[in-house]
């Protein structure tokens, strides 16, 4: 190694010496030609010949000496760059499309990476297990009663420990006097050493803070970002009350700024034994309940053997274990449920539950982009190789190997690659965090790191590294494969390969583009057909936002005459029209909210719905925009203590009263004791409840005074008359004014469409611009080749002209081959764009993945483009001066 | 190039594969040498049946000089001029007599299969 750096270094003396030495030869050579009797001209001549090319010889040696290639590439990359420095347009239009397209490629693969792939920072991520609980049809999840736990934990084996864990929701803290909004994880004191949680200052949850069901200790561990945040990174918080939901306690120490906690999304900010949690939070008289057990697999023991040993004992150990005092119901729902075993590598994420499919569609199309622009590039490098091919063949001429040339062109292409990854990943790196800003609507931060690791930059590296390759390959082998001899003697018109080439790529470029338009088309139509899908209300005037409780002993209030009171307040101010509270919408846009089963109480055997329940004030449907359609709304007299009423929408009466004669009678809603004979009082229009995509689901809308499960943090919808702009900041003030509750944000009902549409319009709008660049790029594509076609031809075209072809004979002859090329492009591109489509089903909405009507709409753009790119060198073709072009060469 | 040249040219044969770098060691093993001193040598032993090219010649003894069979120096000829001479090295001495061993053994056996196609037993 040191050696040949050694060498490389002297290496101009060495090519000195080299020259002397051959010199040396040559001198005795001719002397001794000389002796034999020749003159010493002739000498000279037939010792030059013997020796063949001094240059060839000195390279030989050189490549024997073993520096040869470091000291070749070395002067390629200096030639290379000078050559690129020479021919700036071309290099920045290669650079350009590069780092657009690789860098778009990198701003998905680090958000998939993010999203997806990226483990947790604790000991050994793979050998972490998570168990979740499920309801009977999988769909929605359960809570773990403690007592189950614990004879869980006793009696498994799989794993090597298991914690419980709880975590995501959101408490309103007191740090040194500030409010701020934070969220909790709860833990078993065992999850500390499962996770190999180590505190970087003070300690971490210990089994001392929380035996069993005892009385928890009152303390808490801060997450770094929330130390860093709400204590301004100070050590001595350890030692100081934190006031959560009104309750102080003591923090014991902080985590490590690399540890988000397992709800990898928000990250979580403080940490408190699960015990405590629960007596913060839950119903102290009820079993304690929480989310999660998180278990380390024994050694020796795989996911699959676990998940098969827990599924298997499960049934039993939860009858065995449930806790006393449970209604029949809830033993027969504890009974039909199921668990999972899922890899706990990765945490909870909802991103990712979201995003994982979409992001991969996306990540795919940035490849198929990547790839058109390889294969467009390829053509443009391939242009100018065959421009090139005079200097090239001048070289092979002289004795240059063509694996030198090739070599040249590589590295030359290689140079453009490298310098296109190094504006890509920076472009990636401010694109990842605005399209995360896009998918991210929470009020808690998202606490993913966005930075690309150091698998996106590898991954991103050698993709463009391969890019620069496959882009200079060809171009290469095509350009240098000219017998120079020939080459020299036709004076620099294009080899008929290397035009075959190209021709072939543009094919390629157009099919493929194609595709990648094709599927642009079927996500802008499926974000069409939901955005025109009819919700049911008037989306235009309505601001939302939640009210959240004062923390604390604040919170002692009467609701029965409270939410009157509130809504009184807020219709008063100038401006709104109306005030409602629900408790799912429109936050439900995003997630369905459960689901009930509704059925007639007279009935006892039949005329089940499945259907969703939500809680309501007066005026809900004045205030978003629906009508009550047959009977009465509800008035603030529906509270405790008056009839259990009921309104339900037009599709549940259709379901259960398919007579239309609903008003007066009874329905059972759920199996809560309390909603057994719930009288309809009136009849609404539908409204989309759950998802979008669902408009007409079956509703019953209950009264929320009646509900006490329901009535507080209600979701405050505002019907405005002029300006939202000008009502929307009197809104906090006004409930604040009221002295229980606060809010965090506000918006109007059309952010909140969009923010549900939020995959659907990230899918379609990437999609879009891809396609754009795509036929952009298809578009230079063809008018490049037909350009230089056209100057070649000039002389060709002259001549026709001469003897009588008309001006319009000749610009048809043009766009022919334009639109002949794209043709070829669109045949191949209709079968692949078909297959690309039927990857898509599951992320389009109200469009078959066959749609004939938008593979039509890509066709026919596809034409047009391929005739406008032939159209204009077709126009300059048709204005050559055929005397001028006779004269040409 | 004259008829005549063409067919002298003809006559004579390249250096079999291989086995140039061994003629090479023979050669500056008689003694320190110059490159064309060498080619000249090369061609006088084999009484001409040899055509040594330059272009085969300097790129063996660089080879050669980089692997430390061959040392050169720098010595002022009776041209006059400078001139590199090679010589053998130690190793350089070790590897022609491994070489030399090696061609004995495969040309006694090539010799054997010859004589034995043209029928004689040895």
């Amino acid at each position: 190694m040191m050696s040949w750096m050694f060498r490389l270094l002297r290496g101009g003396r060495l090519d000195r010496e080299l020259g002397a030495e051959l010199r040396d030869h040559l001198e005795r050579q001719v002397a001794d030609y000389v002796h034999a009797g020749m003159s010493e001209r002739e000498a000279r001549r037939q010792a030059l010949l013997a020796i063949g090319g001094v240059e060839r010889v000195k390279e030989e040696c050189r490549d024997a000496r073993g520096t040869m290639w470091a000291e070749q590439i070395g002067r390629d990359l200096i030639y290379g760059a000078r050559h690129l420095r020479r021919t700036p347009a071309l290099s920045i239009a290669v650079i350009t499309t590069l780092a657009l397209t690789i860098g778009a490629g990198a701003t998905l693969f680090t958000l998939l990476n993010a999203v997806t792939l990226r483990r947790l920072p604790v000991p050994d991520p793979d050998r972490l297990a998570v168990l979740s609980l499920t309801d009977q049809s999988g769909q929605r999840q359960r809570l773990f009663y403690y007592s189950t736990f614990e004879e869980f934990a006793t009696h498994q084996k799989v794993f090597e420990n298991v914690c419980a864990y709880a975590g995501g929701g959101i408490f309103a803290l007191e740090a040194r006097g500030v409010l701020a909004d934070a969220t909790v994880a709860a833990m078993t004191p065992e999850c500390t050493a499962l996770l190999g949680l180590r505190p970087i200052t003070g300690r971490v949850l210990g089994p001392a803070d929380a035996s069993g069901l005892g009385e928890p200790a009152r303390v808490v561990v801060l997450g770094h970002r929330f130390w860093r945040r709400a204590f301004n990174s100070d050590p001595n918080a350890v030692g100081e009350q934190l006031v959560v939901d009104g309750v102080p306690l003591t923090i014991v120490g902080v985590l490590p700024p690399d540890f988000p906690g397992l709800h990898v999304d928000t990250g979580s900010d403080f940490y408190i034994p699960l015990t405590l949690l629960v007596r913060l939070s839950g119903d102290p008289k009820r079993p304690i309940r929480f989310y999660n057990i998180v278990g380390r697999l024994r050694p020796g023991v795989t996911l699959e053997q676990a998940r098969a040993v827990v599924i298997a004992s499960w049934p039993a150990l939860q009858a065995s274990t449930l806790p006393p005092g449970l209604s029949a119901a809830q033993q027969d729902d504890a009974r039909a449920q199921r668990v999972q075993v899922d890899s706990g590598a990765r945490g909870f994420s909802t991103l990712r539950e979201q995003y994982s499919r979409p992001l991969v569609g996306l990540v795919s199309l940035a490849a198929v982009l990547l790839l058109i622009s390889c294969v467009n590039l390829s053509g443009l490098l391939l242009t100018r190789a065959v421009a090139r091919e005079q200097q090239f063949a001048v070289s092979l001429a002289l004795g240059a190997s063509r694996f030198r040339l090739v070599r040249q062109l590589m590295i030359e292409s290689l140079l453009l690659s490298i310098a296109g990854v190094l504006f890509a990943i920076p472009t990636a790196h401010l694109a990842c965090g605005a399209v995360a800003a896009l998918m991210w609507d929470n009020i808690v931060p998202l606490a993913m790191s966005l930075t690309p690791d150091v698998r996106v930059l590898g991954i991103v590296g050698s993709v463009g590294i391969l890019a620069g390759i496959a882009v200079g390959v060809l171009p290469a082998i095509a350009g240098t494969r000219s017998n120079p001899h020939l080459t020299l003697l036709r004076g620099g018109t294009q080899t008929p390969s290397a035009r075959r080439w190209s021709k072939t790529f543009l094919v390629a470029q157009v099919a493929l583009s194609l595709t990648l338009l094709f599927a642009a088309g079927l996500f802008t139509t499926s974000l069409g057909t939901l955005r025109s899908l009819d919700s049911g209300f008037r989306d235009d005037g309505v601001i939302f936002t939640r009210a959240w409780q004062h923390p604390g002993p604040r919170r002692a209030y009467d609701e029965q005459s409270y939410y009157p009171t509130l809504v009184e307040r807020l219709s008063a101010l100038p401006g709104v029209q109306s005030v409602a509270l629900s408790h799912y919408f429109p936050a439900y846009f995003k997630g369905a909210p459960p689901m009930h089963v509704i059925s007639r109480t007279e009935l006892t055997d039949r005329g089940e719905v499945e259907g969703f329940a939500e809680f309501i004030s007066p005026r809900f449907f004045e205030t978003v925009g629906a009508r009550v359609v047959r009977g009465r709304d509800f008035t603030w007299a529906d509270r405790a203590g008056a009839p259990a009423v009921v309104i339900i929408n037009e599709a549940l009466e259709r379901r259960l009263f398919p007579g239309g004669d609903a008003i007066g009678r009874r329905i059972r809603l759920g199996t809560d004791p309390r909603r057994q004979a719930l009288e309809i009082v009136g009849v609404t229009s539908d409204i989309t409840v759950g998802d979008l995509r669902s408009p007409h689901a079956p509703v019953a809308f209950r009264p929320r005074l009646q509900e006490p499960q329901y009535m507080r943090v209600p979701i405050v919808t505002l019907r405005v008359g002029g300006d939202v702009e000008a009502v929307a900041p009197a809104v906090g003030p006004a409930i604040r004014s009221l002295g229980y509750e606060y809010i965090r944000d506000i918006s109007t009902l059309n952010e909140q469409m969009d923010r549900s549409l939020i995959q659907e319009r990230l899918l379609a709008g990437l999609s879009s611009v891809f396609a754009g660049v795509a036929l952009l790029l298809a578009f230079i594509g063809v008018y490049s080749l037909l350009i230089h076609a056209v100057s070649r031809r000039t002389r060709e075209v002259g001549l026709r002209m001469a003897i009588g072809a008309s001006r319009t004979s000749v610009l048809r002859m043009i766009t022919r081959e334009a639109v002949y090329l794209t043709l070829a492009g669109i045949i191949l591109g209709i079968p692949l764009a078909l297959w690309v489509g039927r990857l898509t089903r599951a992320l389009i909405f109200g469009v078959e993945p066959t749609d004939p009507r938008v593979l039509g709409i890509a066709v026919i753009i596809f034409m047009a483009i391929g005739a406008v790119a032939g159209w204009l060198p077709g126009r300059r073709a048709s204005r050559i001066d055929p005397m001028t072009a006779l004269r040409y060469e | 190039m004259s008829k005549l040249e063409v067919s002298m040219a003809s006559l004579k044969s390249d250096i079999p594969q291989g086995t140039l770098d061994l003629l090479i060691l023979t050669v500056v093993a008689l003694g320190s040498v110059h490159g064309y001193g060498i080619a000249q040598r090369l061609q006088q032993i084999s009484r001409d049946a040899f055509q040594v090219h330059q272009g085969t010649l300097y790129p063996a003894l660089h080879r050669l000089e980089h692997r430390g069979y061959l040392a050169a120096d720098w010595t002022l000829s009776n041209t006059g001029r400078e001139a590199k001479f090679y010589r053998l090295t130690r190793k350089g001495r070790a590897q022609l007599e491994r070489e030399t061993a090696n061609w004995r053994r495969l040309s006694e056996a090539i010799g054997l299969v010859l004589r034995f196609a043209e029928g004689g037993l040895p």
